[in-house]
C-alpha cells in the first residue's frame, strides 16, 4: 500500500476544484448536477462548462480525491444514463485542509480589520 | 412551425459540432470523457435555450469554445509531459539500445549536417550584395564554350543592351605594392567604373571610380586606386588623410581615392582582394604594341557583371544580348564571327564547377543518413516486439492504440533529439576537419561553419528522422491486433514484423550498394587520374614567382632578359642545382595562355584561324621539366632578340596542323602581337597543361629572350631538399634587386597534387561514407539475424534434437539472412545503374556502369553480410535442445 499523501501537499486549490469538492461532500453527483450546484452556490460567478469540468474531474480522479460511483438514471433528467462521482477520504481531507487554509486567511484579514467580526456578515454575503 | 423546425435543426447541428470538436482532445481523454462531455453539453444547451433562447446558445458556444481550446491544449501538454517522462525512463532502462541508437543517429545526422553546412555556404547562401539574385555574368561564347570578354565587345554590350541597369568588367589580379620594408604582392582586381554601384556598394571613405578613369593614364586625378578596409588599416593605420596619397603599384604611381567598408568583398574568392584599380591599369601599351582596352579580339576579362533591370528575366536578357552579339559579328567579322553571348546567374557562375561535386557528396551523405534511420528503425522494431507484453498490458488496462503509437513516437523523437544533439557536436568536429580537407579552389570555403541555419536544419532533420524511423514500429503496433502479443506470449515469430525488418534490411543493403559502387568508381577514376603521365617530371623541381616592375624593367626590354639571365646563372651556381629556367605559367597551375595562329602559305582570315596554346619559356625549359624534344632542337643562347624568331611546337600541334608532313622549317605567325613569321625549330613531346584529365592541346613555345615578359615563374631542378633550398633562392633575388618580392614558392609536386585536389576530396569523402554505410548495413544484418535466431531458439533446438546437423542449422540461418541481402544488392545495383549518369561527368577513364566495379561492390557486401550472418548462425548451432524446450 502506498502511503496516503498529505492533503496539504495539494494546496492551494483553484476555486472550481474547491467548489466541486464541496458539492461532492454532500453526496454522489453526476457532472450536470455538479455544474448546476456550483453555479447556483456562487450565484453564477463560477460556471463550469463541459470543457472545464472534465479535465478537472480527470485530475481529481488521478490524484485519488474522487472516485466513480457507477452509472445510473437521474429520474429528474429523463432517460439518459449518467455517471456519478463521489468524494474519497483523501478528497474530503483535501477539501477540509483547503477550508482550513481559507479560514486562516479570513482570520488574518479580520485581525487587520479588513473584515467585520465573526457573525457580522458584510452586505451581499450569502454564505457557503 | 417553421422557426421551430429551424431551431430543431440548429440544435442538432450544434450537438454534432460539439461531438466533432472533441477531436481536439487526446484520444485517451476523449474515450474516457467524450460521451459524458457531449451529454453535459446537451444539458447546458437545453438550459441555455430555455433561459435566453438563441442568444443563450451563442453565449454558451463562446464560453465552450474558449474552454475547449485551452483545456484541450492543456491535456495534450500534460500527456506529452507524461510520455516524455515515461519515454526517458524506458530508454534509460535499456542503456545498450539507447547508446547504440543515439550513436548511429549521431553519425548520420552529424555527417549530413556538416555537409549541409558546406552546401549551404558554398551553393545556397546568396552572394553578399544587394539584390544579388539579379546579378548575372555575361561572357563571350564560341562553339558552346564561354571564355571571357574583350573590352571593346563589353563596351558595345553595355551601350546597346536594353535589359541591364548596369554593367561592368573585372579581372582578379595581383599588384606589387612598393613601400614599407620591402615590396609586397597584394591581391587586387581591375574593375571598370560603375562596378561598385552595380553591386550596391559604395566606398566607406572617399569616392567611387569615374568613367573617364577607365582610359589610359586615368582621369584628371591620374591613375586611381581604392583600398580595402584591411589594407587601409595595415598600410595607413586607418588615417582619414589617406585620400589623395600616392601608391606605387607595379612601378606606376596611383592616387588613393577611396576606402571600401570592412565587409565588402569582391570578387568573391578565398584570397580577399586588398586593392582595386580601374581599366586604366590594363591600358598601358603591351608588348605587342596594342592595348587591352582596344583589342577586340583579345578576351582579357574573365567576365562582365551585369544587373538585370526589374521585371527582366534571364530569357529576355539572353535574347537581347544575342541580338547585340549578332550585329557585332556583322560589324567586326574578323573578331566576332561565331561569337555569341552566355548569361549565367552570378551565383551559378561562381559555384558552377563545384556544384556537381558537392551535390554528389550531399546525396551520398543523405544515403548514409537513410541507412542510419533504417538501422534504428530495425532496432526499434526488434525492441518493440520484445516489449510486446508491456504494451499488451497497457492496452488491456485501457490505453488506446493511438496512445501507444504516440508513446512510441515520443520515444523515437527522444532518441532522434539525442542523436541530433550528439550529431551537432559531431558536425562541429567534422566541419573543422572538412576545413583542412577542402580543396583550396572551392569558393567561399573560408565562410564554411555551423550557423543558426545549419543547426536549425540539424534540428529539423532530427525531428524528421525521429518521425521517419519511429513511424515504422509505431504503425506496426497501431495496425496489428493489440491483444495478440498477450495471447501468444511474445515468443512466436511475428510474420508481419519479420517481413518489415527484412524490407528495411533490403533498403539498407541497396543504399550501401549504391554508395559502394559510387566510391569504387571514384577510387578507380582517381587512381587513373593520378597515374596519368603529365609528360614532365615534377619531382625535385621548386617553383616560385617573380614580377619585375615595369618602371625599372620596361616591358619587352633587354633589362628583363638580362635580369633573368643573371638570376638563372646565380641559381645554377647553388650546390645541387641541375638546371633552372623561367616560364610564364607552370603546367597544371590552372593558368593558361593562347592565341590564334597563321601558317605561312595557307591564306586565312582571323575568323577561320586555328588557336593554340602559347608558352613563353626560358632556356633549358624542356631540360628542367624533363620534356623530351622529339624532333629538331631545343632553344639555345643564340635564339635571342637579334636572331630570327623561332618557335617550338608540341607533338599534338604537329599532328593536328601538319598531319603527316614535317613541321620543321615551316613558319607560323602568332595572332596577337602581329610580329613576323617564326620558324619551327623543334617538336616537343606533349604535356598535360590544363588538367591531368584533359587531353594535350596544341602548344607553341616561344623563347623568353625574344619575348621578354616581366612576370614569370622560375623553375629549379635540384637534388637538394626543396624546403632548405627556398631561402637560398630568396636571398639571390634580393641580392639582385632588393625591391623584388618573390612569392608562391612551391614544389612542382605540390602544384601537381593540387590540380587533382577536388577529385581527391570527393573520393576520400565518398569512400568514408561508403565505409560507414557498409558498417551500418553489417550491423543491421547482424542485428536482425541475431534477433531472429534468438526468437527461433526453440525451433533450432527441436531441429537439433530431431537429428539435424549443426551445419544444416547454420545453412538455414545463413541462407535466410543472405536471401534478403542478395535482394538488396540486386535492387541497389539496378538503382545505381539507372542513376549512373550523375557520376559520369566526374569520372576519368572509367565508365559509370563499369561491370567490374559493380561486381566488386556486390562481392564486398556479400562478404561482409556473410560474416554478419555467420556469427549469429554459429550461435544457433550451439543451442542446447533440452534447455530451450524446458524453458516453456
Amino acid at each position: 500500500m502506498a502511503p496516503t499523501p498529505e492533503p496539504q501537499r495539494f494546496l492551494p486549490l483553484t476555486a472550481p476544484m474547491f467548489h466541486i469538492l464541496l458539492v461532492l461532500s454532500a453526496g454522489e453527483r453526476h457532472g450536470y448536477a455538479i455544474m448546476r450546484t456550483v453555479e447556483e452556490r456562487t450565484a453564477g460567478q463560477i460556471r463550469l462548462g463541459s470543457g472545464t469540468l472534465y479535465p478537472a474531474i480527470k485530475r481529481m480522479l488521478a490524484d485519488g480525491w474522487i472516485e466513480e460511483a457507477g452509472t445510473r438514471l437521474d429520474p429528474a433528467l429523463g432517460e439518459e444514463q449518467r455517471r456519478y462521482y463521489r468524494l474519497t477520504d483523501l478528497g474530503r481531507q483535501v477539501a477540509g485542509a483547503e477550508a482550513q487554509r481559507l479560514y486562516a486567511l479570513v482570520e488574518a484579514a479580520r485581525a487587520y480589520h479588513l473584515l467585520p467580526e465573526a457573525g457580522q456578515h458584510p452586505a451581499g454575503w450569502e454564505g457557503v | 412551425m417553421k422557426s421551430e423546425a429551424r431551431s430543431c435543426q440548429t440544435v442538432q447541428w450544434s450537438d454534432r459540432l460539439y461531438s466533432w470538436l472533441l477531436i481536439l482532445y487526446p484520444s485517451e481523454f476523449r474515450a474516457e470523457y467524450g460521451a459524458e462531455m457531449a451529454q453535459l453539453f446537451r444539458d447546458e444547451r437545453r438550459d441555455a435555450l430555455a433561459e435566453c433562447g438563441s442568444w443563450g446558445l451563442a453565449a454558451l458556444w463562446l464560453r465552450t469554445l474558449a474552454a475547449l481550446v485551452t483545456t484541450a491544449a492543456g491535456e495534450h501538454l500534460d500527456m506529452a509531459r507524461r510520455d516524455l517522462r515515461y519515454g526517458l525512463r524506458t530508454l534509460l532502462a535499456d542503456p545498450g539500445f539507447t547508446v547504440l541508437s543515439v550513436s548511429i543517429l549521431a553519425v548520420g545526422i552529424g555527417a549530413f549536417t556538416a555537409l549541409f553546412g558546406v552546401v549551404n555556404t558554398v551553393l545556397l547562401r546568396p552572394l553578399p550584395f544587394a539584390a544579388a539574385e539579379r546579378l548575372v555574368v555575361v561572357q563571350q561564347e564560341k562553339e558552346r564554350s564561354a571564355y571571357g570578354v574583350s573590352y571593346p565587345n563589353f563596351r558595345d554590350w553595355r551601350e546597346r543592351n536594353r535589359v541591364f541597369s548596369g554593367m561592368a568588367v573585372y579581372n582578379a589580379t595581383h599588384f606589387t605594392l612598393a613601400g614599407g620594408d620591402r615590396p609586397r604582392r597584394v591581391t587586387g582586381a581591375v574593375v571598370s567604373a560603375g562596378l561598385f554601384s552595380l553591386l550596391g556598394a559604395a566606398p566607406e571613405l572617399g569616392r567611387d571610380f569615374r568613367p573617364e578613369e577607365d582610359r589610359f593614364g586615368g582621369g584628371p586625378a591620374g591613375r586611381v586606386a581604392i583600398l580595402s578596409h584591411s589594407l587601409w588599416l595595415q598600410r595607413f593605420n586607418g588615417e582619414r588623410r589617406v585620400l589623395g596619397r600616392a601608391l606605387t603599384l607595379n612601378g606606376l604611381s596611383y592616387t588613393v581615392v577611396g576606402v571600401m567598408g570592412a565587409r565588402f568583398r569582391f570578387p568573391v574568392q578565398n584570397d580577399p582582394v586588398e586593392l582595386w584599380t580601374t581599366v586604366a591599369f590594363d591600358a598601358e601599351p603591351t608588348l605587342y604594341g596594342g592595348t587591352i582596352p582596344t583589342s577586340r579580339g583579345y578576351p582579357h576579362y574573365s567576365a562582365a557583371l551585369a544587373r538585370l533591370k526589374p521585371e527582366v528575366g534571364l530569357g529576355a536578357a539572353r535574347a537581347d544580348l544575342q541580338l547585340v552579339a549578332r550585329s557585332l559579328a556583322g560589324e567586326y567579322p574578323a573578331f566576332n564571327t561565331g561569337v555569341g553571348v552566355r548569361i549565367t546567374p552570378a551565383i551559378e557562375w561562381l559555384t558552377g564547377e563545384v556544384r556537381p561535386l558537392l551535390l554528389v557528396l550531399f546525396a551520398a551523405v543523405g544515403c548514409v543518413l537513410l541507412i542510419a534511420c533504417t538501422n534504428v528503425a530495425n532496432l526499434l522494431l526488434a525492441r518493440s516486439s520484445t516489449r510486446g507484453r508491456e504494451i499488451a498490458v497497457r492496452l488491456a488496462l485501457g490505453a488506446t492504440q493511438a496512445r501507444i503509437v504516440r508513446q512510441l513516437l515520443t520515444e523515437s523523437l527522444l532518441l532522434a533529439l539525442g542523436g541530433g544533439a550528439a550529431g551537432g557536436v559531431l558536425a562541429f568536429v567534422a566541419t573543422w576537419a572538412l576545413g583542412s580537407l577542402l580543396p583550396g579552389d572551392i569558393p567561399r570555403a573560408a565562410e564554411i561553419g555551423l550557423d543558426g541555419a545549419v543547426l536549425g536544419f540539424a534540428l529539423a532533420v532530427s525531428l524528421a528522422t525521429g518521425l521517419g524511423f519511429g513511424l515504422v514500429p509505431a504503425l506496426q503496433f497501431g495496425r496489428g491486433d493489440g491483444m495478440q502479443p498477450l495471447k501468444d506470449a511474445a515468443r512466436s515469430v511475428s510474420g508481419a514484423g519479420g517481413r518489415l525488418r527484412s524490407a528495411l534490411i533490403v533498403a539498407e543493403v541497396a543504399l550501401a550498394m549504391g554508395l559502394l559502387v559510387g566510391a569504387g568508381l571514384l577510387v578507380q577514376s582517381f587512381v587513373r587520374l593520378s597515374n596519368v603521365d603529365p609528360g614532365f617530371s615534377a619531382r625535385g623541381v621548386l617553383s616560385f614567382q617573380v614580377d619585375l616592375p615595369e618602371i625599372a624593367y620596361p616591358q619587352g626590354s633587354s633589362q628583363v632578359t638580362q635580369f633573368y639571365r643573371r638570376l638563372l646563372e646565380r641559381i645554377g651556381e647553388l650546390p645541387g642545382v641541375r638546371s633552372a629556367t623561367v616560364a610564364q605559367f607552370v603546367p597544371l597551375s590552372g593558368l593558361d595562355n593562347g592565341t590564334s595562329v597563321e601558317f605561312e602559305g595557307r591564306p586565312s582570315t582571323l575568323a577561320t584561324r586555328q588557336a593554340a596554346a602559347l608558352r613563353f619559356v626560358g632556356l633549358n625549359f624542356f631540360r628542367t621539366l624533363g620534356i623530351p624534344i622529339r624532333r629538331g632542337r631545343d632553344f639555345v643562347e643564340a635564339d635571342d632578340a637579334n636572331a630570327p624568331e623561332r618557335v617550338i611546337v608540341n607533338a599534338e600541334f604537329a599532328r593536328r596542323f601538319f598531319g603527316g608532313t614535317d613541321p620543321l622549317g615551316r613558319r607560323i605567325r602568332l595572332g596577337f602581337g602581329g610580329r613576323g613569321f617564326k620558324e619551327i625549330v623543334g617538336v616537343a613531346a606533349d604535356i598535360r597543361h590544363a588538367g591531368l584529365g584533359l587531353p594535350a592541346e596544341p602548344e607553341m613555345y616561344v623563347p623568353q629572350a625574344q619575348y621578354p615578359i616581366n612576370a614569370v615563374t622560375v623553375l629549379v631542378r635540384t637534388d637538394a631538399d626543396l624546403g632548405a633550398f627556398a631561402p637560398a633562392v630568396r636571398s639571390i633575388v634580393q641580392a639582385l634587386d632588393s625591391r623584388l618580392p618573390i612569392y608562391s614558392v612551391r614544389a612542382l609536386d605540390a602544384i601537381l597534387a593540387d590540380s587533382i585536389a577536388q577529385p581527391r576530396f570527393q573520393t576520400l569523402l565518398l569512400v568514408l561514407f561508403a565505409g560507414v554505410a557498409l558498417l551500418l548495413a553489417a550491423a543491421g544484418i547482424y542485428g536482425v539475424t541475431a534477433y531472429s535466431v534468438s526468437r527461433r531458439a526453440r525451433e533450432m533446438g527441436i531441429r537439433l534434437a530431431l537429428g539435424a546437423s549443426p551445419a544444416a542449422v547454420m545453412r538455414l540461418v545463413i541462407v535466410q539472412g543472405m536471401s534478403v541481402v542478395l535482394l538488396g544488392i540486386a535492387i541497389g545495383a539496378a538503382i545505381s545503374l539507372s542513376l549512373s549518369w550523375i557520376l559520369t561527368s566526374q569520372l576519368f577513364g572509367i565508365s559509370a556502369t563499369d561491370p567490374i566495379t559493380f561486381a566488386a561492390a556486390a562481392l564486398v557486401l556479400v562478404g561482409v553480410a556473410l560474416l554478419a550472418c555467420y556469427l549469429p548462425a554459429r550461435r544457433a548451432t550451439r543451442v542446447e535442445p533440452m534447455v530451450v524446450l524446458r524453458g516453456d
